[in-house]
C-alpha cells in the first residue's frame, strides 16, 4: 500500500507541472488574436500566422487539459445514479471501467496516434489549409504525447480507486 | 446482424453503460471502438486518430478556452454588483422591484459572458439578502435568479452555441445572432412575470423601503452609468465584432478576454491567486470539452456509418408525421434528457442522433437549434442535477431545497411558454441574422 501511495503521488505530482506548465499558453492565445484583428482592422495588413499559431495552441490546451480535468475529476459523467452507491461500490465500479474502457481504449489511441504522427514526421508534413504552410507534425505529436500523460493520470485514478475498494479510503 | 441493427444495440448498450458514473467520454471512446470493429473493420481505429485530430486543427475551438477565461475573469471584476446595485436603486420605489433588477441584470450581464456558473452564485450572493429582508417571497425569489441566471448559456456569446454550431452544421455567428432576441424574450417573460405577480399579490413583492432608496436622481444616474458602460464596451468588443462581421467567433472572444483583463485590471481586482485559479479552471474545463467533443464526433462518425440513422429517419418519416409533430417530439426528447442530464452530453450524443430525421424534413437548422438550446436551459434547472439549484443553496442556505425546486419549476413553465412561442413564430429566431446577413 506504501507503494501505490507513493506511485499515486508521483503520478499527480506530474499531471499538476505540466498544466502549470500548460494553463499560461491562454495569454499568448489571446494576444495573437487580439493582434490579428487589430491589424486587420486598422492597418489593413492581416498576418498569415495567427490563425494556425491559434488552433496550435488550442490544441496543446486542449489534449492537455483532458489530463488535468481528469486529476481533477472534471470529466463529466452521468452520475446521479451512482451517488447513491456506497463509497466503495462506487470506487469498484470505476476500476473495472478503467480496466475495460479507459486503459483499452487510450492504449488503442497511443497505438494509432503514434503511427499517424511518425508518418507525418517522416515526411515532414506541412499545414496545407494556410498560406503560412507551417509543419503540422509537432501538432500531431501533441496528441501522442497527451494521450502519454492521460495513460499515466489514468493508472494514478485506477490505483486511487484500488485503493478506496481495498481500504475505504482515498490514499 | 445487419449494419443497422448492430447501431440500434450500440446506442442501447451505450445508454446503460453511461449510466454508470464513469466519465462518458472514455465509455464513448471504447464502445465506439468495439461497435465500430465489429461493424466495418480497422478503418475505425484510424477515424478515431483522425476525428480527434480535426479538432485540433480547428481554429473555432480555440474559443472555448477563451470564452472561459473571460468569463472566470468577469467574475472576479465585480461588473455584476454594480450592475446590480444601480438597477436596484433605479427601480426601488416599484414594486417585484428585486426581481426586475434580477432579471434585467442577468440578462446584460449574459450578453458579456459565455458561462452560467458565476451568475448564479453571484445574482444569489447579491440578491438574496435584500430579498429575505424585505420579506421576498422564497419560491419566486430562487425561481428568477436561477432562471435568470442560467440564461448566460443561452444569450451569445454562449460556450454551449459554440459546440452546438458545428455539431449541427450551422454558422456559430448565426446562432449567435438567432440567440439575442430569444434570450431577451425569456428574460422578458421572467421579469414580466415577476411583476404581474407582485401586482397581484403584494406581500410577494413590496416595493423597497425608504432606506434602500437613493436620495437623489443624479446619483442613481451617475451609478447606471458606471454600472452599465462597462459591459456595453464589452459586448460591443466581443459580441459586437461577431455579429458584424469584423471577427470570427474566436478572435471575438479573444477580444472579449482581452476586454475582461482590462477591466479587472482597471478595477484592481486582480490578482495572481485569482489568475492561476481562473488559468486552471479555464485548462481544465477545456480539456473536458475538447475531448469529449472529439469522442462523440467519432461516436456520431461509426454510429452514421452503420446507417441506423438512415433507418431511423426512414422510420419516423414514415409515421406520417409533420416536421412540427417531429421537432416537439424531439424537443420533449431533449427536456425530459435534461432532468437526469447536463447540457453537454445532450448536445454531443443525442443531437447528432435526431439531425438526420431534422434534415430529412428540412427544418432550418439554426431555428432547431435555438429551439434546442432554450430547451435546454431547462436541464440546469430540473432536479436532481439541477446544477443552479445546488449553486443557489451553497451562497443561501437559509432557502430551503424544496422552495428552491418548486420555484425553479414555475420558471420551467414559463421557459416551456417561451419554446413554443419561438415554435409557432419562428421569425423571433430568424430575423436578426437575416438583417445581419444582409
Amino acid at each position: 500500500m506504501r507503494a501505490l501511495e507513493r506511485i499515486v503521488k508521483v503520478l499527480d505530482g506530474i499531471t499538476v507541472w505540466t498544466a502549470r506548465i500548460c494553463f499560461p499558453l491562454v495569454i499568448p492565445l489571446m494576444a495573437v488574436l487580439v493582434y490579428e484583428v487589430f491589424v486587420r482592422k486598422l492597418f489593413i495588413s492581416p498576418t498569415i500566422w495567427a490563425m494556425d499559431t491559434s488552433y496550435m495552441i488550442n490544441g496543446v490546451l486542449g489534449m492537455m487539459g483532458a489530463v488535468y480535468a481528469l486529476y481533477r475529476g472534471g470529466h463529466i459523467a452521468i452520475d446521479f445514479i451512482s451517488d447513491r452507491w456506497s463509497k466503495r461500490t462506487k470506487a469498484a465500479v470505476n476500476a473495472v471501467f478503467y480496466i475495460t474502457c479507459f486503459f483499452p481504449g487510450m492504449s488503442i489511441f497511443l497505438w494509432f496516434g503514434s503511427k499517424f504522427a511518425y508518418d507525418s514526421w517522416l515526411e515532414k508534413e506541412r499545414a496545407i489549409t494556410s498560406a503560412w504552410m507551417p509543419p503540422i507534425y509537432p501538432l500531431k505529436m501533441v496528441m501522442v504525447v497527451a494521450i502519454v500523460f492521460l495513460l499515466l493520470q489514468g493508472i494514478s485514478e485506477f490505483l486511487k480507486n484500488l485503493h478506496v475498494f481495498l481500504r475505504g479510503e482515498r490514499p | 446482424m445487419s449494419p443497422e441493427i448492430l447501431g440500434l444495440v450500440f446506442v442501447c448498450v451505450l445508454s446503460v453503460a453511461l449510466f454508470a458514473g464513469f466519465p462518458i467520454a472514455f465509455t464513448l471512446v471504447i464502445m465506439s471502438l468495439v461497435f465500430g470493429y465489429i461493424g466495418f473493420g480497422i478503418r475505425v481505429f484510424d477515424l478515431m486518430v483522425y476525428q480527434y485530430f480535426s479538432l485540433m486543427e480547428d481554429p473555432l475551438w480555440a474559443a472555448v478556452p477563451l470564452f472561459l477565461l473571460m468569463g472566470l475573469l468577469l467574475e472576479q471584476a465585480g461588473l455584476m454588483e454594480r450592475l446590480f446595485k444601480a438597477f436596484q436603486l433605479l427601480l426601488a420605489p416599484v414594486r417585484g422591484s428585486l426581481y426586475l433588477a434580477v432579471a434585467l441584470t442577468a440578462a446584460i450581464f449574459a450578453t458579456a459572458t459565455g458561462i452560467v456558473g458565476a451568475s448564479v452564485v453571484l445574482l444569489g450572493v447579491m440578491a438574496a439578502p435584500t430579498m429575505n429582508k424585505c420579506k421576498y417571497d422564497v419560491r419566486m425569489s430562487a425561481g428568477i435568479i436561477t432562471a435568470g441566471g442560467t440564461l448566460g448559456i443561452l444569450i451569445p456569446p454562449s460556450v454551449m452555441l459554440v459546440v452546438m454550431g458545428p455539431v449541427v452544421g450551422v454558422s456559430v455567428v448565426d446562432l449567435f445572432a438567432a440567440a439575442i432576441l430569444p434570450g431577451l424574450l425569456l428574460a422578458g417573460l421572467f421579469g414580466g412575470y415577476a411583476l404581474v405577480r407582485s401586482r397581484i399579490q403584494p406581500h410577494i413583492g413590496p416595493a423597497l423601503p425608504k432606506e434602500e432608496r437613493a436620495s437623489s436622481f443624479a446619483f442613481i444616474l451617475w451609478e447606471l452609468g458606471r454600472g452599465l458602460i462597462p459591459p456595453a464596451g464589452l459586448v460591443m468588443a466581443c459580441l459586437g465584432s461577431i455579429l458584424f462581421g469584423w471577427a470570427t467567433p474566436t478572435e471575438g472572444a479573444a477580444m472579449g478576454a482581452f476586454g475582461a483583463c482590462i477591466l479587472i485590471l482597471a478595477y484592481r481586482r486582480f490578482t495572481w491567486a485569482r489568475f492561476y485559479k481562473a488559468g486552471l479552471q479555464t485548462l481544465q474545463v477545456t480539456g473536458m470539452v475538447v475531448f469529449l467533443v472529439g469522442a462523440s464526433n467519432f461516436f456520431g462518425a461509426v454510429f452514421s456509418r452503420l446507417g441506423t440513422p438512415t433507418m431511423i429517419t426512414e422510420a419516423l418519416v414514415g409515421l406520417g408525421l409533420g416536421p412540427t409533430g417531429i421537432i416537439l417530439i424531439v424537443l420533449l426528447l431533449v427536456f425530459i434528457l435534461g432532468w437526469p442530464l447536463e447540457w453537454i452530453p445532450i448536445v454531443l450524443i443525442v443531437i447528432p442522433i435526431v439531425l438526420p430525421v431534422i434534415r430529412a424534413f428540412g427544418i432550418n437548422l439554426v431555428w432547431f437549434s435555438i429551439l434546442v438550446a432554450v430547451c435546454l436551459q431547462t436541464a440546469w434547472l430540473s432536479p436532481p442535477v439541477a446544477l443552479a439549484s445546488y449553486w443557489l443553496k451553497g451562497v443561501v442556505p437559509e432557502w430551503d431545497l424544496k422552495d428552491i425546486y418548486i420555484g425553479m419549476l414555475e420558471f420551467m413553465v414559463l421557459q416551456a411558454l417561451g419554446t413554443l412561442l419561438l415554435l409557432f413564430f419562428p421569425q423571433i429566431v430568424l430575423w436578426l441574422p437575416s438583417v445581419l446577413a444582409g
